[in-house]
């Protein structure tokens, strides 16, 4: 009898990222397109601005960060990851050597990678937002951080990886067993009108006013959390094809 | 030795039972022909072998494992149907330099040789293909990846005439020369006939009949001749199907229940025949009393 092909997990999980990083490369330029509009629409006031004026003296500053091709970053993380578990891509891996743990976990890793690559691709463009203005508005600058810390970096990877997990974990909710449907919709439900009947309640003053680090590790812990809970749910989940 | 072993495997969707209580062993090494009706439970059975489905009460186990979500199976397994579909961005010549990249015992030569005969262009992206083009491309990836257990679920649907016959060549000229379990369903079941070793048949999501081929068309033979010669006969066995012209019958009757001789049946004038395994698998999941003909009346 023909002899039976023994594949370890990690050798399927490693062939299936080499694959879906190149095959979904596309989500990475349209996260370049939309962070270039973005900077070219806020490049005349920033990610906030404000201005005083006495007698002859007008003074007007615009804050330039990162905050708001962060905020894109993080969207765009949340769509490609609900992409992922999308129909059409579930479909595409049963073509070849795969299982529902493997697709999941290879799925957790190109978004890990995607989100250092989106790092990469917010800070650049906010620098060529600052030269842009440098070199055409001819603006004044006070520089309050010329390059970016380690530790603002791994903010933003943890902050887009979150939202990439929230993501996973949404999509692959959506597509297994009824309890866990089920369990999903009483959740948001409740989310919601625990939002709209106690709005205060909700506090994330205190989130905010933790150093960046903290910040970082905490949302790493519930990435991590949604990324367990994405496999957990993928091993119970079927394939269905029609 | 058995790749697959079921045991009272039930399957539900919703109120509708799929599958009931199915007990089977699949041999190594053999070409089976999964046949039934449509919404007989075949692609449910086919979706459990290959791991997609898990079953509600019951066992299965294929390579002597669980293959619900077992990447060991899923290694040792293809599954070809008209849903197989690939990333927009591949042409087919990127689908086959994956396909290598995930089976080790992949046939690169063979697939070009065997797409160029079917006169599909490598450059063309596996959407753009038209039906039969489509289904010959996936037949094609499915024979070229060498699986223990390649599972085809109607593999020459849109396939012309010529191709299908040509393709049921390849599928046994495949098997001899890397012998394996094919289970093949498929409509055409006249056509595949010559290439199948054990048919298994299924109705209403139980198997009704699981044989070699010769033992499975023995079941039923035709008996032609005089009414009153048939008459008493008849009423001793089991009757398929029965049709009465100018006091001429004609009926299809279980075999193993016929305790006469050809010899006898002979001398009053009854004509026996055997029957083809598509008529045998059409009268044992035909039911009772229906007749299209009753419609119009």
């Amino acid at each position: 009898m023909q002899s039976l092909t023994n594949i370890s997990l990690k050798t399927i999980v490693k062939k299936q990222v080499k694959w879906k990083v190149k095959l979904n490369i596309s989500a990475l330029s349209s996260l370049v397109i939309v962070q270039i509009i973005f900077a070219v629409l806020t490049s005349s006031f920033g990610s906030g601005s404000y201005g005083s004026g006495s007698g002859n003296l007008d003074v007007h500053f615009s804050i330039y960060s990162l905050d708001i091709f962060l905020i894109i970053s993080a969207i765009w993380a949340f769509i490609v990851a609900l992409l992922f578990t999308a129909k059409a891509y579930r479909i595409d891996d049963l073509s070849v050597v795969s299982s529902r743990t493997s697709s999941t976990i290879a799925n957790i890793l190109v978004m890990i990678i995607y989100s250092f690559i989106a790092v990469i691709l917010m800070i650049s463009t906010y620098y060529l937002q600052v030269l842009g203005i440098l070199l055409v508005e001819k603006k004044s600058f006070v520089i309050d951080h010329l390059f970016i810390s380690p530790s603002v970096f791994i903010l933003c990877f943890s902050s887009i990886c979150l939202f990439g997990a929230i993501g996973l974990l949404f999509g692959t909710s959506l597509k297994g067993p009824v309890v866990i449907k089920l369990f999903l919709s009483t959740f948001i439900l409740f989310s919601f009108i625990y939002i709209f009947m106690a709005p205060n309640s909700i506090n994330l003053g205190s989130l905010i006013m933790l150093p960046n680090i903290m910040i970082s590790v905490l949302y790493m812990l519930v990435a991590t959390l949604c990324f367990s809970l994405t496999i957990w749910i993928a091993n119970k989940s079927e394939v269905s094809r029609k | 030795m058995n790749i697959i072993q079921c045991e009272e495997l039930s399957k539900s969707f919703g109120r509708r039972h799929a599958l009931q209580r199915v007990t089977c062993a699949i041999d190594a090494e053999k070409i089976i022909g999964i046949i039934g009706r449509n919404g007989a439970g075949k692609s449910t059975l086919l979706n459990i072998f290959a791991g997609y489905l898990k079953p509600m009460t019951g066992s299965c186990k294929v390579f002597n494992e669980n293959p619900f979500n077992n990447i060991q199976t899923a290694a040792n397994m293809i599954f070809i149907d008209d849903r197989l579909s690939f990333s927009d961005y591949l042409s087919l010549e990127d689908i086959l330099k994956m396909g290598a990249d995930f089976y080790p015992n992949w046939q690169n030569e063979l697939a070009y040789r065997m797409l160029d005969y079917a006169g599909i262009d490598l450059t063309a992206k596996h959407q753009q293909l038209s039906k039969g083009q489509l289904a010959t491309f996936n037949l094609v990836y499915g024979l070229v990846s060498r699986c223990s257990l390649t599972i085809l679920d109607e593999p020459m649907n849109g396939m012309d005439e010529a191709i299908r016959t040509d393709f049921y060549r390849a599928i046994l000229k495949e098997y001899l020369a890397f012998p394996r379990t094919f289970l093949i369903t498929s409509h055409h079941l006249q056509e595949m006939e010559s290439i199948l070793e054990e048919i298994l048949l299924i109705d209403e999501g139980s198997v009704i009949a699981h044989a070699p081929l010769d033992e499975f068309k023995e079941q039923l033979i035709s008996l032609h001749g005089p009414s009153d010669e048939l008459a008493d006969l008849l009423s001793e066995t089991e009757v398929y199907a029965q049709k009465i012209v100018a006091g001429v019958t004609s009926a299809v009757v279980d075999a193993s229940k016929l305790f006469i001789s050809e010899e006898i049946l002979r001398t009053k004038g009854i004509k026996v025949s055997a029957l083809t395994a598509s008529e045998v698998c059409m009268y044992l999941t035909n039911k009772k009393g229906r007749d299209i003909d009753a419609i119009f009346d």
